[in-house]
């Protein structure tokens, strides 16, 4: 397809892709996910369905938006995400979709997401039925996301808070260290790269790169002992783990560009068990 | 610590070595949450540092009033003249 042409199409595309996104959040809100609310079952069960309904939704949205041709996605070392179960999953935030990549990897996981989408029509039934986290600015966010993973669930954070700002050095919040320290639980690391940038803070979504398709790697780190930063008091331990983790993100980010195909033509890789080497 | 000075010099001693703030971020109007960055943990963590160093109980209802460095120092005056 020539150049413009097919810019032109990741337009539309993504355009097409991000309304099938909200409806079928709608869809799932009107249909199954009120099911599985119905059901005889406990209310950690039934977010679990909810979660597996929304991962297995996720996943098909990112296989809609690979074959469009609007994004190639490169798993690497998937099986160090095991199940996840008692782990905070922490990733870098530099893309609206990073949250959906995620989730696309996890049968079971919740996570904290922003208030707001409380307040979507199209994806609160979503984010209540699968027992996803607010992120309100209150200790007891954190005592609730601790339990959760105390538990043995799996809880996705982003750090950062927020998307990340381009050619800024990553600010990670506390709040991440601080869970995974409260509930005595190793988080697994996942660094996200996006090649062009693109669907980043304050871009629209029609704002695609002209040159390709963006190239997303995904890549699932080693698991980070907490335990390591016991220190006198929780606060110190936060703020040390917190700054492990930020330099942790500048030294690996750039590390995902050996892993970046470069192949526009990769779709959905998640590569064999030993993951993907160029 | 007899004064307010002592306890604003123990206070800032505590801030700087558990919570690992810049020293010269720390003055008595510095906003505790705002300009020194400090978490609703930090500050359970610094109620219990405070008991531990003037052998008091430090209400935490009292305790999440303080806004800056300067209402700390106050609150923590007023308990030792009791």
């Amino acid at each position: 397809m020539p150049s413009r042409i097919n810019y032109y199409w990741r337009i539309l595309a993504t355009g097409c892709c991000f309304a099938c996104f909200g409806l079928g959040g709608f869809a799932l809100s009107i249909t199954i996910l009120p099911l599985i609310r119905l059901m005889p079952a406990s209310a950690e069960r039934k977010a679990e369905l909810s979660q597996y309904v929304v991962h297995h939704s996720f996943r098909l949205f990112i296989r809609l938006m690979c074959g469009c041709g609007v994004i190639s996605v490169t798993i690497v070392n998937p099986e160090k995400l095991g199940n996840a179960g008692g782990h905070l999953i922490v990733a870098n935030h530099p893309s609206l979709i990073d949250v959906i990549l995620v989730i696309s990897m996890l049968k079971k996981s919740a996570c904290i997401v922003k208030q707001a989408l409380w307040r979507n029509p199209f994806l609160r039934g979503v984010v209540s039925a699968a027992g996803y986290i607010s992120n309100t600015e209150s200790r007891a966010v954190i005592d609730e996301s601790a339990a959760y993973i105390k538990d043995g669930g799996s809880l996705i954070v982003f750090p950062e808070g927020t998307r990340s700002v381009s050619g800024q050095p990553l600010k990670f919040q506390r709040g991440a260290a601080n869970i995974a320290l409260l509930a005595g639980k190793n988080i697994i690391p996942i660094i996200i790269t996006c090649e062009p940038p693109s669907l980043r803070k304050n871009e629209r979504w029609y704002n695609v790169p002209r040159a390709s398709r963006m190239l997303f790697t995904v890549r699932v780190g080693e698991t980070i002992d907490v335990a390591a930063f016991a220190s006198e008091t929780h606060s110190l331990a936060a703020r040390r783990l917190t700054r492990f983790l930020e330099n942790y993100y500048q030294q690996e980010i750039p590390k995902n560009e050996h892993f970046n195909t470069r192949d526009q033509n990769a779709d959905y890789r998640v590569p064999g068990p030993r993951g993907y080497h160029p | 610590m007899q004064n307010k000075d002592d306890i604003y010099a123990e206070l800032k001693n505590m801030l700087v070595e558990f919570f690992e703030i810049d020293e010269a971020l720390i003055s008595m109007d510095a906003r505790l949450y705002e300009e020194l960055d400090l978490d609703s943990i930090d500050a359970i963590d610094l109620v219990v540092k405070l008991q531990q160093k003037i052998g008091k109980q430090v209400s935490p209802e009292e305790f999440k009033t303080a806004r800056k460095v300067g209402d700390v120092v106050n609150i923590v005056y007023d308990l030792i003249r009791q």
